[in-house]
């Protein structure tokens, strides 16, 4: 082809059908390949917002965004999470890589709060991601309230919501994820591009190697464990023991 | 109507007169107010005994970009704080001011100065009736009458004051001034022509404040972190205390928290400032979180604490965005949702799950601790699970992964736990955090892992 015809083709504002959109900004790297070779951008949309329905906390939705979570923070941005339905656990989240001095937890309990400190925070160009927790969906005039907010800050917005993946919103990028055994597997909506048919599936880590040295001295002492427990070994942990 | 008028005269003219009684204390706290408010355009500000500023400008205009640059910003300034002004300009102070009493807003040259001045008649001068009497029966009606008669004559005949005073003006001769020194703290009261319990009018009430007190920031080269608006209220007629019975019973004084005349709010910006714009955003939250129980008379705006406050100092490679700026919207956050409402959380060393995590007020730097395997989420409070066929149920059965992690601590301080804790999976590919508390041998979520 024409050199001079491809670069037009790469214009943002040319989208063919069979590949996925350009962005004028590249996109913030999730942290797992599988998805970001999914996601317009490679990546988290950047001054944008990311629906992600999750049906319960816990569903896999900070291992999802964790990664880059952890890479942001290390970068010197702040991280907002509103309204989280649990205690986000530090000692976790540490592990997991996150600069905990950058991270900040802003507790709301009605809607009208979080929407407002969601604007606010979304607004501010030195927060890197903002991660709300809404009980229902918004309407679409809010939607965009929030797309226009993020787009002025220049950060990513993460929206976890209830409903189910049916309703609709007006955000570029929507996505649902669900445990599947030994993974995740996420699926996703909507994006700019063609629709993706399959879910991408996000194994877990090997978690074997940071195993605690209490684990192994338990084994050792050989406690006696609850009769009402039915326990499997991992069996790469046995071969290591045994090693 | 005319200065110097009988009170019953000019109600004759004006039916619809209101008269008030001058207040001298409250036009000089304005006065020394806006001096206080001048210095961000002068290092150099003088109170006139008159009201008027001298503002030395000659030496500041290269940074405001000019002199009509500066006066507009003078001129704006002004109007914003609800004043009307007559400004004048000229090599030396006493021909300012007479200029701008004589409503002659345009700059003069030192060269031209001695001719635009003798267009000026004597009634604006500081000059006792008697003086300006005889050199009317003098013949003289201008400043130029006076400079063309021989100075030595004159200062016989009308002392020695009215020389001096024109040598000065023209430059002749020295005019040294006592430049304003502004206090240590900011204190501005406002008070308002009628009550006012909208939070949108307390609000441009407050913007004037906060103006005030921006240009005084910025005049010392300062911040502020925290002021205190102070709203006076009005006090509620008691209905009770209709029958002539002043608040004298004791109960009345518990029983009405209206009667409270003040009603303070904190203004809190996490970081020093002076910016307009972010303390308006700051009070604007304020404003609505906390309705006046009363409406307000009188809004008195306190700086206590002032913090030296440098130019912000931007680096090359960073795209101007800083902790600082976080640190105004997490101010703004909080005067919305409560001091306690945003958190940082930061690992703390106690082997006991729930006592591993604190919340911090301030970032610093977390101990690292040894990475084990913990959950994302924590729960608040550990919930109790249900057994199912001998086994842990949370809507699907739970399968305990790899042995148990043992944690026996806290028998020192009264919350001793002895739980075995376990990565747990479902059916469904869940991950949870359960322990088997070993005391009461039952089951608990704790976590959740993803």
């Amino acid at each position: 082809m024409h050199p001079a015809v491809d670069a037009l083709l790469h214009h943002p504002k040319i989208w063919r059908g069979d590949q996925l959109a350009c962005t004028e900004h590249p996109g913030l790297a999730t942290g797992h390949s599988a998805l970001d070779r999914e996601l317009p951008g490679a990546g988290w949309p950047v001054g944008g917002l990311t629906d992600l329905v999750a049906r319960q906390p816990g569903s896999g939705e900070l291992r999802l965004l964790l990664p880059a979570l952890a890479a942001l923070s290390q970068a010197g941005r702040q991280i907002v999470l509103i309204a989280p339905p649990h205690i986000p656990y530090a000692p976790a989240w540490q592990a997991a890589g996150v600069d905990l001095t950058r991270l900040s937890w802003l507790r709301a309990d009605n809607e009208r709060d979080r929407l407002w400190a969601l604007e606010q925070t979304l607004r501010e160009p030195s927060v890197g991601a903002v991660v709300g927790w809404l009980a229902g969906a918004p309407a679409d005039r809010l939607w965009r309230r929030l797309q226009l907010a993020a787009e002025t800050g220049g950060g990513s917005g993460f929206i976890l919501r209830g409903g189910t993946a049916s309703t609709s919103s007006p955000v570029g990028l929507r996505l649902q994820v669900e445990p599947v055994a030994g993974g995740l597997s996420v699926q996703v909506l909507k994006r700019r591009g063609a629709p993706l048919a399959r879910p991408v599936l996000i194994p877990h880590e090997n978690r074997a190697g940071d195993q605690p040295l209490s684990f192994r001295f338990a084994d050792a002492v050989a406690s006696p464990l609850p009769a009402s427990a039915t326990v499997t070994s991992v069996p790469e942990r046995t071969l290591r023991v045994a090693a | 109507m005319r200065p110097g008028q009988r009170r019953s005269a000019a109600e004759a003219l004006a039916s619809s007169l209101r008269c008030l009684r001058r207040d001298t204390a409250a036009e000089h706290r304005a006065h020394n107010a806006l001096a206080a408010w001048a210095l961000q355009f002068s290092p150099m500000v003088t109170l006139d005994p008159a009201p008027a500023l001298l503002l030395e400008i000659g030496s500041c205009l290269a940074y405001f970009g000019g002199l009509e640059r500066l006066r507009q910003q003078v001129d704006a300034g002004l109007i914003d704080l609800g004043y009307t002004v007559q400004q004048g300009c000229a090599p030396t102070p006493l021909a300012a001011l007479w200029l701008a009493q004589a409503g002659r807003p345009e700059a003069v040259a030192l060269a031209t100065l001695p001719e635009t001045l003798g267009q000026l008649s004597f009634t604006g001068l500081p000059l006792a009736a008697e003086q300006i009497a005889s050199l009317r029966r003098l013949g003289l009606q201008t400043l130029a009458d006076v400079q063309s008669l021989p100075s030595r004559g004159l200062s016989r005949r009308l002392g020695l004051q009215l020389a001096q005073l024109l040598d000065r003006a023209l430059g002749r001769q020295a005019d040294p001034r006592q430049p304003y020194q502004p206090p240590d703290q900011f204190e501005r009261q406002l008070d308002l022509n009628y009550p006012v319990q909208a939070s949108e009018a307390l609000l441009f009430a407050g913007r004037r404040l906060l103006i005030e007190l921006s240009g005084f920031l910025r005049g010392r080269g300062l911040g502020v972190q925290q002021v205190t608006l102070r709203l006076t209220l009005q006090q509620r007629p008691d209905l009770e205390s209709g029958q002539s019975q002043p608040l004298s019973a004791p109960h009345h004084a518990t029983a009405l928290p209206e009667n409270r005349s003040h009603f303070d709010l904190m203004l809190a910006f996490g970081r020093p400032t002076r910016e307009v714009a972010e303390m308006l955003g700051v009070l604007k939250e304020k404003l609505a979180v906390n309705p006046l129980p009363a409406p307000a008379l009188g809004l008195t705006l306190q700086a206590r604490v002032l913090h030296a406050l440098d130019a912000p100092v931007s680096d090359l490679f960073s795209n101007g965005q800083s902790a600082a700026d976080f640190a105004l919207l997490a101010a703004r956050l909080k005067a919305r949702l409560g001091d306690q409402a945003l958190t940082g959380i930061q690992p703390h060393p106690d082997h006991r799950p729930e006592r591993a995590w604190r919340t911090s007020q301030q970032p610093d730097n977390a101990p690292q601790l040894p990475a084990t395997l913990r959950p994302a989420w924590l729960l608040h409070t550990p919930q109790p699970l249900e057994l199912r066929d001998a086994r842990p149920w949370l809507g699907e059965p739970l399968q305990c992964q790899g042995r148990a992690e043992r944690i026996e601590s806290g028998w020192w301080d009264g919350a001793p736990i002895a739980r075995d804790y376990y990565l747990a999976c479902g059916p469904s590919g869940r991950r949870y955090w359960i322990y088997f508390d070993r005391k009461e041998q039952s089951w608990y979520l704790h976590g959740l892992f993803d």
